[in-house]
């Protein structure tokens, strides 16, 4: 059951976003700062932004329990080791580009994870830049996790979305604590 | 006489209606097409229109050179800042516009200023590719500081402000700029062509 515990609600919570001292995420993160700023925007009624909240889940160790317990039905990791799974919670009239998805390792430094593994997309002819893939609603994603690699402690988080009407937002980028 | 009169209001009459009704419809037909947003959706609200007829407050950026640069610097011109960035569609599509509007109407005193909210390399080669004929300036925290100062507390773009030769703001607008509205925006606060 302590697994279910698992779930970590960055950005409606904002317990787990590390502070800004980061020069990177310094750069874009002021319009969600911290947690607790993003969850004043989101209270104080339009939806600001593009992104309610992200989610990561953790299977540490027992991967097949966290697997059934926390994921969608039809959901099933492919390695033994499970996967880090990442979770953003879209609004209504937005879209994340999934080019501009990105997640990493930031502490340690020297440990590396495989490539996030991304559902397809919905498809859009943007006039700018093409042929795109977007996300709406729920999107979750995953990184497999080889057996024997530990677990990162801080991840870096990266996307970047507009809503329906023609704005964008700038491009955010978070550090989240691996619990 | 008055049964030809009659006639001759009743065929007025019934061409005026049709004719309206025609232009009606030609309006409707070809009017831009707005964005279809479903119901419950939020819409994403309007800049802080308090400010319009308001003193522009100082704002300071860094250009490509990284040399500070003040918006008072272009008092006298009808300024129009414009905040960009290369990641955000919209704004893309508009460059052109504002492209062409400098070259055309900069004779009217119009002065574009692109505020880019981005990486100067990446501003750079946007910069030489789509021939910007306007300065521009970049940066990060600096430009969400400048565009809340002007009215925009969202941080989204494109957000173009319109300022006037006295330093007063008299327009602002979130969202992208077509070329009708931004003939119409200059028809309206830009002195005629001499």
């Amino acid at each position: 059951m302590r697994r279910l515990a698992t779930w970590l609600v960055v950005c409606g919570l904002g317990t787990s976003v590390i502070g800004q001292s980061d020069p990177d995420v310094s750069v874009f993160s002021r319009m969600l700062g911290n947690g607790t700023r993003s969850l004043l925007v989101l209270v104080k009624g339009p939806a600001n932004q593009p992104v309610d909240e992200i989610r990561i889940e953790l299977p540490k160790g027992d991967a097949e329990q966290a697997v059934a317990l926390s994921t969608p039905a039809g959901w099933k990791s492919e390695r033994d080791g499970g996967a880090l799974k990442l979770q953003w919670t879209v609004a209504p009239g937005y879209y994340l580009y999934r080019h501009m998805l990105k997640v990493s390792v930031d502490s340690p430094a020297k440990l590396s994870l495989a490539p996030l593994q991304l559902p397809k997309g919905e498809g859009k002819q943007d006039p700018e830049f093409g042929a795109v893939e977007i996300y709406r609603g729920q999107l979750l994603a995953h990184i497999p996790l080889a057996a024997d690699v530990p677990l990162p402690r801080t991840l870096r988080v990266r996307y970047q979305g507009c809503a329906d009407i023609g704005v964008c937002y700038p491009p955010q980028t978070k550090l989240v604590a691996v619990p | 006489m008055s049964a030809v009169l009659s006639r001759q209001a009743l065929g007025a009459l019934l061409i005026a209606v049709v004719a309206a009704s025609g232009g009606y419809w030609v309006a409707r037909h070809f009017q831009p097409a707005e964005p279809v947003i479903p119901e419950g959706v939020p819409r994403v609200p309007a800049a802080n229109g308090a400010l319009e007829g308001q003193p522009a407050p100082e704002v300071v950026v860094n250009d490509l050179d990284g040399k500070p640069r003040k918006l008072s610097e272009w008092r006298g011109r009808w300024l129009l800042v414009n905040f960009w960035a290369t990641w955000c569609g919209p704004c893309m599509e508009e460059i052109p516009l504002l492209i062409r509007a400098q070259s055309e109407q900069g004779a009217r005193g119009l002065q574009v200023l692109g505020v880019a909210m981005d990486e100067s390399d990446a501003v750079r080669k946007a910069v030489r590719e789509m021939g910007f004929n306007y300065p521009t300036l970049v940066g990060d925290e600096a430009v969400l500081t400048a565009m809340e100062s002007l009215g925009n507390s969202l941080g989204a773009i494109p957000y173009t402000v319109l300022i006037g030769p006295d330093g007063v703001i008299r327009y602002l607008e979130m969202g992208g700029i077509d070329a009708t509205k931004l003939q119409m925006l200059l028809n309206r606060f830009l002195p005629a062509a001499g």
